[in-house]
């Protein structure tokens, strides 16, 4: 059987903003939000949320699939831990109820820290090491409180959690077919608890010029390749949703000689149903790859078992990856039967003096040692319309620096 | 090595031909001195310009180089000097 992606699931809270309304009260263009950044609406997460609850909270509908004994490897991808010496696996290890044989551990590289744990994964999960148990891979990360204005409207937070085995019905891979590249860059940095920082242009090229080094290493590895026929569909990191749409028409220049009007027909048939959840939730960091694989797989109707798809992964600082992978044989019932738009759509809509009053009660617990997140305090209205009685993981207390957590 | 001429031309050009796609730009609306923002340019705009043109001009551009730079006469003396550099380094 094939190595790949056995079961996967997005978790992306329950509350969310109109990331317009947002971009324009800080005084941009509605038109460029919404036509050139692409983006609808960004997940909002409340104080009683951590990446540790958004990790469980993807994981769990996941031991319907899989024994939780089975898993032998957990990995977490994260460019928002939550302590420098504990990693977030610790926790998820537990409250998932996972074997205490399970090797984890934490890994970071801005965005690209969830496609390196999934290549971790894999190379683990073909090794004798893996001893027929599966490797948990789970993406999870939030938008700092105090991110720049220009990223507000463009923020988010989510986890996608996979089950990585040789038993791939999902998506499967060969780990041989990638080409990867590398380049310090101060483009997008988290310097303190506090800080996420960068300037927009310096990222926006760094990364294309990851995209064009990926590719040209994939050509090298591969030998001859034709973007357009060798792939059904291509996935792009997205930062933001229109990152997509740059990225397709900067690597279709590249490649061939096209006008603008034939590069967006291109995109609307093979990229932008990739991009529907993201235009939704916003930043997913790592897990941007995996949500526009789920995005693919829920919306676009021409896709079947065996299609190959291409991903490019980029995280700032900074590294990328190109690969292939294929369709699996029950990619499409698996993926709609989770009913992920559904779950989008019942989230909560939350006005922009609730966005503020939430983002300042994220600031505020920063570091703290003791703090009540806000099931009892003023989040309380949040977690009783969203969240009681749903049995999600909550954060329920802070006690010298202990976290302690709750079903919902 | 490249002369700031030929640089002028291939960045008038892309800058010409991004903002005529997304906007109602129009060459009689190019001014050198402007900055991108008040053209009408994007950040993802001005990527697309500045990678557009260090292709046709076989230019690698630091992206640390592009913080800061608002006008299409700094985007010019920016991309001369990455240039300068990299002919007086042998490439």
């Amino acid at each position: 059987m094939p190595l790949g992606i056995e079961a996967i699931n997005l978790y992306a809270g329950r509350l969310y903003a109109d990331a317009v309304e947002i971009a324009v009260r800080r005084g941009k263009d509605a038109n460029v939000i919404s036509q050139q950044v692409m983006i609808h609406q960004r997940s909002v997460i409340p104080p009683f949320e951590d990446v540790v609850t958004l990790a469980v909270n993807a994981a769990q509908p996941l031991f319907k699939h899989i024994d939780p004994m089975d898993i032998g490897l957990l990995i977490v991808g994260t460019e928002s831990g939550l302590d420098f010496g504990k990693p977030i696996t610790t926790w998820v290890q537990r409250l998932c109820e996972l074997s205490p044989q399970c090797r984890n551990f934490e890994v970071k590289h801005a965005c690209y820290s969830g496609t390196a744990a999934f290549k971790i994964a894999g190379l683990w999960a073909t090794s004798p090491l893996a001893s027929g148990k599966k490797a948990l891979v789970i993406s999870t990360d939030i938008t700092r409180p105090d991110a720049e204005l220009d990223f507000e409207a463009v923020g988010g937070g989510c986890a996608v959690a996979m089950v990585i085995g040789m038993e791939a019905r999902i998506f499967t891979l060969d780990l041989q077919e990638a080409g990867y590249w590398t380049q310090e860059v101060a483009d997008v940095y988290r310097p303190t608890a506090h800080h996420e920082i960068g300037d927009a242009q310096t990222s926006l090229l760094a990364y294309l010029q990851a995209l064009e080094g990926v590719y040209s290493h994939y050509q090298k590895v591969i030998g001859q390749v034709d973007y357009d026929i060798d792939f059904k569909k291509h996935i792009y990191h997205a930062p933001f949703p229109g990152m997509a749409h740059l990225a397709h028409r900067h690597l279709l220049r590249q490649l061939m000689d096209i006008t603008r009007e034939e590069t967006n027909r291109h995109f609307a048939s093979k990229v932008a149903d990739g991009i529907r959840f993201n235009q939704r939730i916003g930043a997913a960091y790592g897990a941007s790859n995996f949500i526009s694989l789920l995005s693919l797989l829920h919306y676009a109707d021409d896709l079947q078992a065996g299609d190959p798809v291409s991903l490019f992964a980029y995280g700032s600082g900074s590294s990328g990856e190109f690969y292939r992978g294929v369709i699996g044989p029950d990619a499409v019932r698996f993926v709609r039967s989770l009913a992920l738009d559904l779950q989008l759509e019942d989230r909560l809509k939350i006005t922009l003096e609730d966005f503020d009053l939430l983002q300042e009660l994220q600031r505020r617990f920063i570091e703290q040692s003791d703090y009540s997140p806000g099931i009892t305090n003023a989040a309380k209205v949040w977690f009783m319309a969203a969240y009681h009685g749903r049995k999600l993981l909550v954060l329920d207390q802070v006690e010298r620096y202990r976290r302690h957590y709750v079903w919902s | 090595m490249l002369s700031k001429e030929q640089i002028q031309t291939v960045v008038k050009k892309y800058v010409i031909e991004t903002l005529a796609e997304v906007t109602e730009f129009q060459e009689a609306d190019y001014r050198t001195t402007a900055s991108l923002e008040d053209l009408g340019a994007s950040s993802l705009d001005v990527v697309e310009i500045v990678s557009r043109s260090t292709r046709d001009l076989k230019l690698k551009v630091p992206p640390a180089k592009l913080a800061g730079i608002k006008s299409i006469d700094e985007l010019i003396e920016t991309l001369y000097q990455v240039a300068s550099a990299t002919s007086t380094s042998g490439g």
